[in-house]
């Protein structure tokens, strides 16, 4: 802890801790500083001059966002001097300020328009025409800048290098002439742009979503949570005649001084918003009639035959034909009904799980996600949590850059990382490593450093060095759960500090696994007499014919099932498939009777954060035309129509409630017997090179395939090889090349040359319904693909996104 | 006694009887109005057939009743509708609401938005009494002043002559200023006035004064 200290700010008496910057301890008595560069959770730079403040004993005036306190300091915020002074810069910054006022985005929120009503003169005094800086510049993909707002705060640039670490944006020209650029004149290409557009203090930097849409006291907030991946940000949806219109980072509740690389939002949670008004949404249930027929239904009718036919099939083929698939996506609430509506069946077959992982609840292996700020080592295996957990990822970030926390990546493609990270290749088998490094750190061999050392040696030194180490995992691997619970319990019993984040593959699928969408575990992680199947099981049990009846809520394995072929036999044979969707997608479409359903903007209830903290979602817009209806509705017709005894709305929030409450998941074990799986193969299938696939934040098939605002961010299909790969295949970057198993080939796909992948592998985009990368697998591992030239071409390769190679 | 009242009263009928008359042959005659009168709203736009508005929505926070409701968009060169980057793209007034206090003619920017004196516009539905851009546009001829393309911040250099105008389209047609009975732009002389049957009244200017 600081010293406290005691300055006198304007006169009264103020106790701080030395070295608080003066801006803050001004606030400490209510006294606001005028500012534009300065933020909490940025580092100090004194650019913009707005925040004079006078110090007794100095000749000029001094800036307050760079001065430290020390004891016994006397501080003007409030005099003659000072005064002069603001009204000097506020003149020097309105001096080729345009008049944009009324247009700008900004306007009735900006920081400069305060300023001006309290420090600026009501006329120019100068007599030169204004200077005429470049308007509505291409920033990238998402942003359109406006050099003649700017007023060179650098906020942006400075979120750009200390937040994001990915040093895209910079200041160009000098004097005057400054300008916002990017490196290289590249396109300013981020997960993270979204949130210079909120941090500029101006109507500088403008979201291309959000041009012209609305002015700031049109739109309702309402603080949600989002549900695009599995960190949950709190955030503001901003709604005009219910119709959403934008997505902001929690600036109100969250702490200003809280952890610097936390509470932001990712683009995707900020620019995959118009899906709920394109045209493409689901308005009525419908059924199939015949190939690619369909006919509307009443929703009574709908829920009645959903209903009979789910209890047609519980009656002839018994319940053990029913089974349920999804919640990932759904709350905590609709989660608990649709188990106890299948419970109720009598059917213990339910998963969330679409991707093979086991788990998504740590348990006592826990690791908050506040444990990186002072980890030494971080370990990520299996996993990418730059695409699958952005803002997650820049905490890693943070801890690495500022803390000093060494980063390790156990997999096969390496994540996009703009930080300095060790990478150690697996080849589909990081168990092995984990585990030798593991016993060698247990035996405690001295391991010199020395080169061509095998990678477990380099590991095991890098764990034996480490106190404090967190791993990453993406739930996937029995021989990796067992791996990762050694290496943390054989840290702790070394009394260092050591637990598990589990980044999963769905936004509530820690929620789904709470409520017991799972089918060895009831509500509360309490184990469930009578174990059910699992996504796999009811997948071969359908592919058997020995399941008639399928309720989807909220997924989509056609494309998101890693073993496609299986999960493609499957879907062809059961009779009855009714899916709950806003949109038509791969699952749906093969479904019989598909249900509307309202988005996560449109409906109340709560999700678990990968975090595992329980977080709300509240109504923020309502949909355009159409009957679509929540899960939660959906569902407690269902349970009425059946007849099964459905909690009542106050009940459901408790036992939602109850059920997710943290200190159930404590004696959970990575190898509890609820969560085994048969070992998998690694590689599988005859060809050239190993096919990885590669998630990315844009892909999908439900909301970012139908999303026109959203379309010009989503991925093309891409075949990343590496340069040397690519040479010994004579291809170059822009060739569209197929790639092709004895299963099935995918087409279209741009090659885009980049160190991520090895040499002898390819990676392709997973979850694209352009270019379905389960396609060619019939297991769950890596397969095997011969690529094959379609066009030379030198269109440009969508390398999006690849900003550290 | 009583039949003296009676006389008087009559005299006080026969008075008036020769007396001008206080109402005036309405629709067919109308009463001048006062020169800041407000009535139904027209929006504006530049000589060169640019919209004036510029979607600012001021207008509609301005608006007590909240009868305005405006949505902007962007101009983009193939879909220009006005200088700058910004447009109405809906622009609606819902004239059962309005109260026509003049608000927004005054938060205007640009001077679009302007209460013309024209006041009939009883209709039959209320949904007709929405007027959107089709029906407050003037059509592209009746433009005034120069559109701001050049000019730094998209000001026009007309700002506050043209809100004396108080109607581009045609603007001695449809009312009769008069200011402490001295008759205001009216042209050549003579004032115009629509009949209900689509022809026009012509009057001179003194016959008309206080009404007939």
């Amino acid at each position: 802890m600081a010293k406290i200290v005691t300055v006198t700010i304007d006169g009264v008496k103020v106790e701080a801790p030395e070295g608080e910057l003066m801006i803050e301890t001004a606030k400490r008595i209510g006294h606001h500083v005028p500012n534009f560069c300065y933020y909490p959770k940025l580092e100090p730079a004194g650019l913009c001059r707005m925040c004079l403040i006078r110090i007794e004993g100095q000749p000029k005036l001094q800036l307050g966002c760079n001065t430290r306190i020390t004891d016994g300091m006397a501080i003007d915020t409030i005099s003659d001097a000072v005064e002069t002074g603001r009204r000097a810069q506020v003149e020097f910054l309105l001096l080729n300020h345009p008049l944009d006022c009324p247009v700008c985005d900004k306007g009735g929120e900006c920081v400069l328009q305060d300023y001006a009503m309290a420090y600026g003169d009501v006329a120019s005094r100068s007599g030169m025409p204004k200077m005429n800086k470049p308007k509505a510049v291409d920033l990238g993909p998402t942003i359109v800048l406006d050099e003649q707002r700017c007023v060179l705060c650098q906020r942006c640039v400075r979120f750009d290098n200390e937040i994001t670490w990915e040093r895209n944006l910079v200041t160009a020209a000098r004097g005057v002439y400054t300008i916002i650029a990017t490196e290289g004149d590249e396109p300013y290409d981020s997960y993270f742009s979204g949130n210079t557009v909120e941090l500029c203090p101006v109507g500088a930097l403008t979201s291309k979503t959000y041009r012209f849409k609305a002015r700031p006291w049109d739109v309702k907030p309402t603080l949600t949570t989002c549900t695009q991946c599995p960190v949950g940000c709190s955030m503001f949806a901003d709604s005009r005649f219910d119709v959403l219109q934008r997505t902001r980072y929690d600036h109100e509740t969250a702490d200003p001084h809280g952890d610097p690389a936390g509470d932001w939002i990712c683009d995707r949670g900020r620019y995959n918003l118009s899906y709920h008004t394109d045209e493409r949404r689901l308005s009525m249930p419908m059924v199939r009639s015949g190939e690619d027929q369909w006919v509307d239904l009443a929703w009574s009718d709908a829920v009645d035959l959903v209903a009979k036919t789910l209890q047609d099939a519980a009656e002839h083929f018994g319940p053990q034909s029913v089974g349920a698939i999804g919640g990932g996506r759904l709350t905590n609430e609709e989660s608990y009904l649709l188990q106890h509506l299948v419970r109720g069946l009598g059917s213990p077959n339910l998963d969330y799980r679409l991707h093979d992982e086991l788990m998504t609840t740590p348990g006592r292996l826990a690791a908050r996600v506040h444990d990186l700020d002072d980890a030494s080592l971080i370990i990520e295996v299996g996993t990418n949590s730059v695409e699958l957990a952005p803002v997650f990822d820049l905490r890693v970030r943070y801890a690495v850059q500022r803390r000093g926390a060494t980063l390790v990546h156990l997999g096969d493609v390496k994540p996009n990382w703009p930080i300095h990270f060790r990478h150690f290749p697996t080849g589909g088998d990081a168990a092995s490593l984990l585990q030798e490094a593991t016993e060698n750190v247990r035996r405690g061999e001295d391991l010199p450093k020395r080169a061509g050392e095998p990678p477990t040696h380099a590991l095991a030194r890098l764990l034996r060095g480490a106190e404090r180490v967190v791993v990453i995992w993406d739930g996937r691997g029995t021989a990796e759960a067992a791996a990762i619970e050694r290496l943390v319990e054989t840290l702790r019993d070394a009394d260092k500090g050591a637990g598990v984040v589990i980044v999963g593959y769905a936004a509530n699928a820690r929620g789904a696994e709470a409520m017991g969408m799972h089918p060895a575990l009831l509500p509360g992680y309490r184990p469930a007499p009578q174990a059910g199947l699992d996504t796999e099981g009811m997948l071969r049990a359908a592919a058997r014919g020995a399941l008639k009846a399928l309720l989807i809520c909220g997924a989509n394995p056609l494309l998101a099932y890693p073993n496609g072929a299986l999960v493609r036999a499957a879907i062809e044979r059961v009779p009855f498939i009714v899916t709950t969707e806003l949109f038509m997608t791969q699952t749906a479409v093969k479904s019989h009777v598909v249900l509307p359903v309202k988005s996560s903007f449109e409906k109340a209830g709560s999700t678990v954060t990968m975090d595992g903290e329980v977080k709300k979602l509240a109504v923020s817009a309502t949909p355009q035309g159409g009957e679509p209806l929540t899960d939660r509705e959906i569902l407690f017709m269902l349970g009425d129509a059946m007849g099964i005894a459905m909690p009542n709305e106050a009940e459901l929030e408790d036992l939602a409630a109850a059920a997710a409450a943290p200190e159930l998941q404590q004696p959970l074990r990575l190898t509890a017997s609820a969560f085994v799986r048969p070992a998998r193969q690694s590689v599988s299938g005859e060809g050239d090179l190993t096919v990885h696939a590669v998630p990315r934040l844009y892909a999908g098939g439900g909301t970012s395939a139908h999303d026109i605002e959203f379309e010009p961010l989503r991925p093309h299909p891409s075949a990343y090889l590496h340069p040397d790969e690519a040479a010994r295949l004579e291809l170059e970057d822009g060739d569209v090349v197929s790639l092709r198993n004895a299963l099935g080939s995918i087409d279209g796909l741009t090659v885009a040359t980049t160190k991520m992948v090895a040499v002898g592998s390819i990676g392709v985009i997973a979850e694209l319904p352009e270019a379905p990368a389960n396609v060619l697998a019939d297991s769950f591992g890596a397969v095997r693909a011969n690529v094959a030239l379609v066009r030379k071409g030198r269109q440009t390769a969508n390398l999006a996104g690849a900003h550290g190679e | 006694m009583n039949i003296i009242a009676i006389f008087k009263g009559l005299a006080t009928t026969f008075g008036y009887m020769f007396r001008r008359k206080a109402t005036i042959d309405y629709p067919f005659v109308k009463r001048a109005h006062a020169s800041r009168f407000h009535g139904l709203h027209e929006l504006r736009r530049y000589e060169d057939g640019m919209e004036r508005c510029i979607g600012c929505e001021l207008c509609q926070i301005a608006c007590p009743a909240n009868a305005i409701t405006v949505i902007g968009a962007e101009n983009t060169p193939e879909d220009r509708h006005s200088p700058g980057e910004r447009y109405a793209f809906r622009y609606e007034i819902d004239e059962l609401r309005c109260i026509f206090c003049g608000m927004c003619e005054e938060a205007c920017p640009t001077d679009a938005i302007t209460l013309t004196p024209r006041f009939e516009m009883a209709n039959y539905t209320r949904n007709s009494l929405i007027y959107d851009k089709s029906k407050l546009l003037v059509p592209a001829e009746y433009g005034v002043g120069e559109a701001p393309h050049e000019r730094p911040g998209g000001l026009p250099a007309d700002l506050g002559e043209v809100a004396r105008i108080k109607s581009t389209m045609e603007p001695e047609r449809g009312y009769l200023a008069t200011w402490r009975g001295i008759d205001i732009l009216t042209s050549e002389g003579k004032t115009y006035m629509p009949t209900p049957a689509g022809g026009e009244l012509v009057r001179e200017p003194e016959k008309l004064k206080g009404g007939e």
